[in-house]
């Protein structure tokens, strides 16, 4: 783990995920848009110029939806030095989050179903601070974030 | 006798629980319960039930409804005598063991290191019987990892010396006497506290317990003097003789004013009671490293707090404190919890002290701290142009839905808004700076109520770099710095609108600042 590692090298995360944020947000954009259609046809308003403007609309979100997930992963990276995990995300709002390695508390690893099934996990990084002081990486592949939470584990035990 | 009896069954059964081999030298702090627990406990249930018990009896006038009610208490009454029987704690070696329960037993283990605090509380009852209620407060900011209801005043402060005589982090600081009584850092008076019940955040509290009283009981029924059909006979009254004179709304705005001050009359008159009765002969003294408090009319309530274990200091002044030079001081701990603190007065380390006196008082809350020689630095300027242009379009905004109600010209009317805008945003940028210390990072903000954050940067847990869509425009950044806590100081530690280079500069050297030093819980 150790030796792939160069200090001061951002690493992206793995491409792979994009696929999933797009089921993700396919889903969560298709949710959203049955909703809205049948609140228009139990509100009587299921019209047809109401139904293509309602078409219109859904092939809008869902290109935004798209453009949103490859935006979202351009923008992912991290990296890991001796004393410091820092990452980098963001599409409209930027956020850099930056933990000092002794004061990591616990490394978790989490996997959901669709992660799952495309071979690739969630990084959680908990501090003693507030909700907002844990950090995400996601997007990983499986074993890599298995060596990289040991990693993460044995560089925090050094530091205690 | 009890106690005796206590402290050989407690030795016993964990003499029984552990390897004979293993078992270290044994602290002869172990007991139980005082006997009145059963008594507060009862009361306890009683007052619980007394509510719907009453309005059960208002309701259906059966007497067997509260039989039934009575019925039901048993079970709490049960559990409480079982409390008592069975509660049992222990100072063994570095850890408080505390065991409890009948039918399914439970057994806690508090390492000492990880206590922060033994906070006791002792209601006017219990003054009178002198038994208090301790709870022992870790970095968990679930509520106290254990409570002891109820115990005798000397036991208590028995305990809370066995704790930390255990705790290497509550022994005097090198070149801190240690006396046997603490130092009194400061005792608030009633004149100040009475003037600190003018503040912001308490009038806003009185306000919502005066509306609560109004709303619960009726404003006819709380002025006593005369009912709700009084008021409107006398309102008609007076409209039908007056208006001829100075017009119905010139009534109807006196009406305004005068219901207006009252409610400001019964708010200030219930801040004041408040603060007098909660913080009532609050003290903040000191021993070796520990800060304690001890206050309350009613409820008399004493905590203390390891200086090392402030995650973040807030020194507040509202415009009305501020006009007449007071201030309040707010610290967080690991295991702040915001709900219940508010009403016990927890939140606050100082309710009032004179903001003269802060920098003198600071050097023995946080010894390693120079607020004198703080330099601090603005940010930048486009602050100002970032804040007035969000405003703008906001009134924007306004405006747009304004014209679809009231025609133009009057429909422009929020425009007239932009000039305060600005104003805004400038005495914003004025007071709004950081500073970088040796040992703490401060920063500073408001536009009526002044905040000064002091953040140790040995607390510092992570550094967030924030920048939206108009930071990015104009170059800037928000800059988070994350502590343990922060539920009194209300998620301070941030500063909007540095320049985005300084901002991401400011975290690398913060975050490799941090991991140098060495976190203390």
């Amino acid at each position: 783990m150790q030796s792939s590692e160069s200090p001061n090298s951002y690493r992206p995360i793995d491409q792979r995920v994009v696929r999933l944020w797009h089921l993700e947000n396919t889903v969560r954009v298709g949710f959203m848009m049955l909703g809205l259609l049948l609140a228009l046809v139990f509100l009587g308003h299921a019209r047809p110029p109401l139904i293509m403007a309602w078409c219109g609309l859904l092939v809008v979100a869902l290109v935004l939806a798209r453009w949103f997930a490859d935006k979202l992963y351009k923008s992912w990276r991290y990296r890991i030095d001796n004393e410091v995990l820092e990452t980098h995300f963001g599409v409209i709002f930027h956020t850099t989050q930056l933990v000092p390695m002794p004061r990591m508390q616990h490394v978790d690893i989490h996997r959901g179903p669709l992660e799952r099934s495309v071979g690739l996990a969630t990084l959680v990084l908990h501090t003693a601070g507030t909700s907002q002081a844990t950090i995400l990486i996601p997007g990983l592949d499986a074993q890599y974030a298995v060596a990289l939470r040991d990693y993460l584990v044995q560089l925090g035990v050094g530091h205690d | 006798m009890l106690w005796r009896c206590a402290i050989t069954w407690s030795s016993w059964a964990w003499a029984m629980t552990e390897p004979k081999h293993a078992t270290p030298a044994r602290d002869a702090f172990a007991g139980r319960l005082h006997p009145l627990t059963l008594l507060f406990d009862v009361l306890g249930v009683i007052r619980s039930f007394l509510l719907p018990a009453l309005l059960l009896l208002l309701i259906t006038q059966n007497l067997t409804m509260a039989l039934i009610l009575l019925v039901l208490m048993m079970p709490s009454v049960i559990s409480a005598l079982a409390k008592y029987l069975t509660f049992m704690y222990e100072i063994e070696g570095a850890e408080l063991k505390i065991s409890h329960g009948l039918l399914h037993r439970r057994h806690r283990n508090i390492p000492l290191e990880r206590v922060h605090d033994l906070r006791i509380e002792q209601t006017w009852l219990q003054r009178f019987f002198k038994v208090v209620v301790a709870y022992v407060e870790t970095a968990g900011g679930e509520g106290p990892e254990a409570t002891l209801s109820v115990l005798s005043a000397e036991r208590a402060e028995g305990l809370r010396a066995a704790i930390f005589a255990h705790t290497p982090t509550h022994a005097p600081a090198s070149g801190v006497t240690q006396s046997a009584e603490p130092i009194l850092l400061h005792r608030v008076s009633i004149f100040h506290l009475l003037l600190s019940s003018l503040s912001y955040k308490r009038m806003t509290f009185s306000l919502a317990l005066s509306l609560g009283f109004f709303g619960l009981f009726g404003i006819d029924k709380i002025l006593g003097f005369a009912s709700g059909r009084d008021i409107v006979n006398w309102s008609g009254f007076l409209l039908s003789h007056t208006h001829k004179i100075i017009g119905e709304s010139a009534i109807l705005l006196v009406m305004m004013v005068f219901v207006f001050f009252m409610f400001l009359f019964i708010t200030l008159a219930v801040s004041m009671v408040w603060s007098a009765t909660i913080f009532h002969n609050f003290t903040l003294s000191r021993l070796g490293n520990d800060l304690h408090r001890a206050y309350g009319l009613l409820t008399r309530r004493a905590s203390s707090l390891p200086w090392h274990r402030i995650q973040i200091l807030e020194i507040e002044e509202d415009l009305i404190m501020r006009s007449m030079g007071l201030a309040t001081v707010r610290a967080d701990t690991a295991g702040s919890m915001a709900a219940a603190a508010r009403v016990s007065g927890r939140d606050v380390l100082l309710p009032v002290i004179n903001r003269s006196k802060i920098p003198v008082m600071l050097s023995y809350m946080l010894p390693d701290v120079g607020i004198e020689t703080i330099a601090w630095q603005q940010v930048s300027t486009f602050a100002i142009r970032r804040g007035t242009l969000k405003g703008a379009i906001f009134i924007g905004l306004m405006t747009v839905l304004t014209l679809g109600v009231i025609p133009f010209p009057f429909g422009l009317a929020p425009v007239l808004l932009l000039p305060f805008v600005y104003g805004y945003n400038v005495v914003q940028y004025q007071y709004l700076a950081y500073a970088y210390g040796c040992n703490y990072f401060h920063t500073r903000r408001g536009w009526l109520r002044h905040s000064t954050y002091l953040i140790p940067i040995r607390n510092i847990q992570a550094v967030t770099v924030h920048q939206g869509l108009f930071d990015r425009r104009l170059g800037l950044a928000t800059l988070k710095l994350h502590t343990a806590g922060q539920a009194y100081t209300g998620s301070g530690a941030f500063i909007p609108n540095i320049p985005e280079q300084e901002a991401y500069a400011l975290a690398a050297q913060l975050v490799h600042h941090t991991a140098a030093t060495r976190y203390r819980w």
